[in-house]
């Protein structure tokens, strides 16, 4: 009885694959399009919305202000959203009242001069409270103006310890300029390099939430093969020396295997390709075969958890919400630094994220192996899938 | 038909001490009674006084801790195999996964080899069905008499000596009601045991022996009873004649009132 179960569960669950590959092309399609389309939108060279930035200067000299928004201004991030532009403060304060600039950034009075000999004039920035998105890239503006700005603060400071050394003291007032365009001029000519080695991760991030997206999109096609049968047919199985807990573990192992051979025949395919993408590698290796195996076995204790609470259709829909709702919680679909550190804790500990982790290490050419969080959720989620098929089939009868 | 064990010639079942609560409502009072083989067999009573959950504990797919079913020296409330064997059930919603085909369906509840289930399906309990038109199809594509069809193959293809089916007209029209009674009453004449649960007056042309349930008590009557009469005993307003007056095998420990 027990291999006749078997069989026939796995009779099922292959039945699944015509509408599970359909899915996946269909999915996969959507999915490429929008990557490409926010790719093209991330990465292009026109803006797609402009908000301004007024800069109040009460410095007399302000050859530095003009090479710093030059700078600023000229960074693709900043370039994207912000526009900054010279005003006088009540110009400024005007403009921010009727909402045509979304900022004012007040730099005081000798601020250059209390850059350079470590005196602190504080820039003082004003919000308008009605751009929340442009703040938040300002915001991070600033504070990467402000790690900038003490490493050039450090470099000048280094060269006036080795006038006051080599004894030219005499000249370190007249040297101060040059040094300072000096500076300038290296920082900026680094720009490349600070694009370059951010843009790798971010990227392959994005292309472990589009699998991890896709893998669980097209798992809802497993819902026939893993959807609960009618009472009678329980009452009958279970007077036939089939337990409960047998039966449902017969239903999740077998889903769990079919997944697990459908995920590493694409794998396997997928691993001879060579990818156009720099810094995305697909290797085949023992590591790769268990993530694999967890990634099955965690979607299908998700989805037969899901199946055993919900009605079918319920069932589907929330495996897509869920799946969504934990990738974004662990800051897998927007960038972490825009998601509140709260909400960032409890995602790193939910299983999807964890799981998106691997995938990362996994595509960027160096897998660790971390079986224990994301199995000791598999266990969970299926007891769970279990008690409530207990209770719900005691309620029943 | 004789039902024979070790040589002995057993005539019927001695269901004892059938007590049921669900929650705080006592639906089966201690019931006690004989099934008399090679009979046709009615349950009949008003909605929700328990009728399916007697049939259920009959067929062995609900406990019940304390009662016990004598086929000769057997219980077959401890003895699944020989009650497996020997009972077919027919639960009232079809035990039948959709996406599965007539036969994985067959497979899955026949007891034999994958390689037998073709001479199983030769069976004349089986072959009366006329399944093997619609074999291959899933049962998701099946109207509904041909899935009652298929659920009847499924208790009768390990070939049992009684049949118990619950409510086997529900939800079907008129013709496959038709149909279906044409089966048990062929299954009955073929010497087997058949007892089932029914609202539809009809069903009681197959039958030969009636049991009434009333306020968790079974009572048995002697007669087939139609219209009012059969209304009124079902309300528990006229008393049900003793089976032996009708010359019916009184086969004891029932109650009359």
């Amino acid at each position: 009885m027990l291999l006749k179960l078997f069989r026939l569960e796995l009779k099922k669950s292959l039945r699944c694959i015509p509408v599970l590959l359909a899915g996946v092309l269909l999915f996969g399609v959507l999915f490429t399009l929008v990557g490409m389309g926010l790719s093209s939108v991330i990465y292009s060279s026109e803006a797609i919305a402009h908000a301004t930035v007024a800069v109040v200067s009460r410095e007399e000299d302000d050859r530095y202000i003009n090479m710093a928004i030059d700078y600023v201004g000229g960074m693709e991030s900043a370039a994207l959203a912000l526009d900054f532009e010279i005003m006088e403060e009540d110009e400024a304060m005007n403009a921010l009242d009727k909402g045509k600039v979304i900022a004012i950034i007040l730099l005081p009075e000798h601020v250059i001069e209390g850059i350079l000999y470590g005196e602190n004039y504080p820039v003082r920035i004003l919000f308008s409270n009605e751009s929340a998105l442009a703040s938040v890239f300002l915001t991070e503006l600033t504070r990467s103006g402000m790690i900038m700005l003490s490493s050039a603060q450090a470099s000048t400071y280094t060269a006036a310890e080795l006038y006051y050394k080599n004894d030219h003291v005499q000249d370190l007032s007249k040297a101060y300029d040059e040094i300072d365009m000096i500076n300038f001029n290296y920082v900026l000519s680094r720009e490349k390099l600070f694009i370059s080695e951010d843009a790798l991760p971010a990227f392959l991030s994005f292309v472990a939430t589009g699998i991890l997206l896709l893998l669980c999109f097209s798992h809802i096609c497993y819902a026939p093969a893993l959807k609960r049968e009618n009472l009678p047919f329980y009452q009958l199985l279970f007077s036939r020396q089939i337990s409960p807990l047998l039966y449902l573990a017969v239903k999740y192992l077998v889903n769990s295997l079919n997944c697990f051979f459908l995920l590493l025949l694409a794998f396997l395919i997928l691993s001879g390709i060579e990818f156009p993408l720099d810094g995305l590698e697909l290797y085949f290796s023992g590591g790769a075969v268990l993530l694999l195996a967890l990634t099955a076995l965690l979607l299908t204790a998700f989805a037969l958890l899901l199946q055993q609470l919900f009605s079918d259709a319920a069932a589907v829909m929330l495996e897509i919400v869920f799946s969504i709702v934990m990738l974004f919680a662990g800051g897998a679909i927007l960038p972490s630094a825009f998601l509140p550190s709260a909400l960032l804790k409890i995602g790193r500990i939910l299983p999807l994220p964890m799981l998106h982790s691997q995938w990362l290490s996994l595509i960027s050419g160096g897998y660790e192996f971390s079986i224990l969080p994301i199995g000791i959720y598999c266990i969970c989620f299926f007891v769970m899938a279990y008690l409530v098929f207990i209770l719900r089939k005691e309620a029943r009868s | 038909m004789m039902f024979f064990m070790d040589n002995r010639i057993i005539t019927n079942i001695e269901v004892r001490g059938v007590d049921f609560s669900y929650r705080k409502n006592h639906v089966l009072k201690n019931l006690s009674f004989d099934l008399p083989l090679g009979e046709s067999i009615a349950i009949l009573g008003a909605n929700g006084c328990g009728k399916s959950t007697l049939l259920s504990i009959l067929a062995g797919v609900r406990r019940c801790s304390g009662a016990s079913m004598l086929y000769g020296g057997s219980d077959l409330c401890k003895d699944k195999k020989l009650r497996n064997r020997l009972i077919g059930y027919v639960p009232q919603t079809d035990p039948l996964l959709p996406e599965l085909s007539v036969r994985d369906n067959l497979l899955l509840w026949f007891s034999g080899h994958a390689s037998k289930l073709n001479e199983a399906l030769t069976l004349p309990s089986v072959e009366m069905l006329r399944i093997n038109d619609f074999i291959k199809k899933p049962v998701r594509a099946l109207s509904g008499g041909m899935r009652k069809r298929v659920s009847l193959a499924t208790a009768l293809i390990n070939d049992p000596q009684i049949l118990i089916m619950d409510e086997p007209a529900a939800a079907l029209d008129l013709c496959y009601k038709a149909e279906i009674r044409e089966y048990l009453s062929l299954f009955h004449q073929s010497g087997k045991t058949l007892v089932l649960t029914t609202h539809d007056e009809e069903d009681l042309s197959i039958i030969s022996v009636l049991y009434l349930l009333q306020n968790g008590q079974i009572f048995r009557s002697g007669q087939i009873l139609r219209g009012n009469e059969l209304i009124n005993a079902i309300r528990g307003n006229i008393n049900i004649t003793a089976p032996s007056a009708y010359g019916l095998p009184n086969a004891g420990g029932f109650n009359a009132p």
